[in-house]
């Protein structure tokens, strides 16, 4: 098991604590597209490795390296269930906890920063969820592209989380 | 229970890492109780307050403002981090006895920032090293306090 694995199974406990016993795919797209510009914002780098790759879609940023994780997790670690939810006309793929694993391959601090960020995010709803992802800087700058372009979205067009500013704080600790 | 950054507690026995001894000690909360990783549940990231004025990394809180404590002056020692269980805290008072005002968070934060910058690469207790997700957490948790 991976390491972006470990940390979805993580995710999915800690929301499971937080009286949420799934998360819909769009949820758990947000949620690690918004670890990642915190780690940006907060250390200056990510917190996957560039595999993660997430792009621009219709709905918000998407990760061909979670929806791997999620095929290799299928069956054994999580299962995925059609439920409609009371914010949203129809159904929504939800992925619920199967099973954890013996030991989580993160460290102590990444867990502190996960449980963090997680803290800020997990009490909301989709909409507010989604009004957070599209107010970060690499949404920001795809959405500025496409009102260039002309275009509805940029499908598939790479995010860019260089863009992401470094937290004034961080850099009186690595600059003062 | 569930403590947050900035809280004043009062411990029955409070371990110190670096020696392995415990003494009664006031301490301030690091980092929310709600965020540790679960190996720590139940426990805390405290910096120890000792009477004895300290050489660097610590602010005075005053026995004017902070009534609770004994002598007139404290300091707050950002570099004595331990972690400490919950259990340890002294039952027979209400805790936490208080917490930093908005001006002590301040000067709190300035100097948990000056550590970070000095002691990059190296353990502050055993549990911890100081690393960018540490670093990262702090500066993001505290934030929202300022």
């Amino acid at each position: 098991m991976n390491k972006l694995e470990h940390i979805i199974l993580y995710i999915l406990r800690r929301a499971k604590e937080k009286n949420k016993t799934n998360l819909s795919k769009i949820e758990l797209h947000k949620l690690i597209y918004l670890l990642e510009v915190e780690s940006f914002k907060f250390t200056g780098e990510g917190f996957f490795d560039e595999s993660i790759g997430f792009v621009r879609e219709e709905n918000g940023p998407i990760s061909l390296g979670v929806y791997r994780a999620l095929d290799n997790l299928m069956d054994d670690y999580i299962k995925i269930n059609e439920i409609k939810k009371p914010d949203y006309p129809f159904a929504r793929h939800c992925i619920s906890l199967v099973k954890e694993p013996k030991k989580y391959n993160i460290d102590d601090s990444e867990i502190l920063f996960i449980n963090s960020v997680l803290d800020s995010y997990l009490p909301l709803n989709i909409k507010a969820l989604k009004s957070e992802v599209y107010a970060t800087e690499p949404m920001i700058e795809v959405q500025n592209e496409e009102r260039k372009q002309k275009v509805k979205f940029l499908k598939g067009k790479r995010l860019n989380f260089e863009s992401v500013t470094l937290d004034e704080d961080l850099v009186d600790v690595v600059a003062s | 229970m569930d403590f947050k950054i900035a809280d004043i507690l009062y411990f029955e026995r409070y371990f110190f890492t670096d020696n392995n001894s415990s003494a009664p000690h006031f301490a301030l909360v690091l980092l929310p109780s709600s965020i540790l990783p679960y190996r720590f549940s139940n426990s805390l990231l405290c910096a120890v307050i000792t009477s004895k004025e300290p050489k660097s990394f610590f602010i005075e809180l005053s026995k004017k403002k902070y009534i609770f404590f004994s002598k007139d002056s404290s300091y707050v020692c950002f570099d004595r981090q331990d972690i400490n269980s919950i259990n340890d805290l002294d039952a027979k008072q209400n805790q936490p006895l208080g917490a930093l005002d908005k001006i002590d968070i301040k000067l709190a934060f300035k100097k948990i920032k000056d550590l970070f910058y000095s002691t990059r690469g190296k353990h502050l207790c055993q549990s911890f090293k100081i690393n960018k997700f540490l670093i990262a957490t702090t500066i993001r948790e505290w934030k929202k306090y300022l």
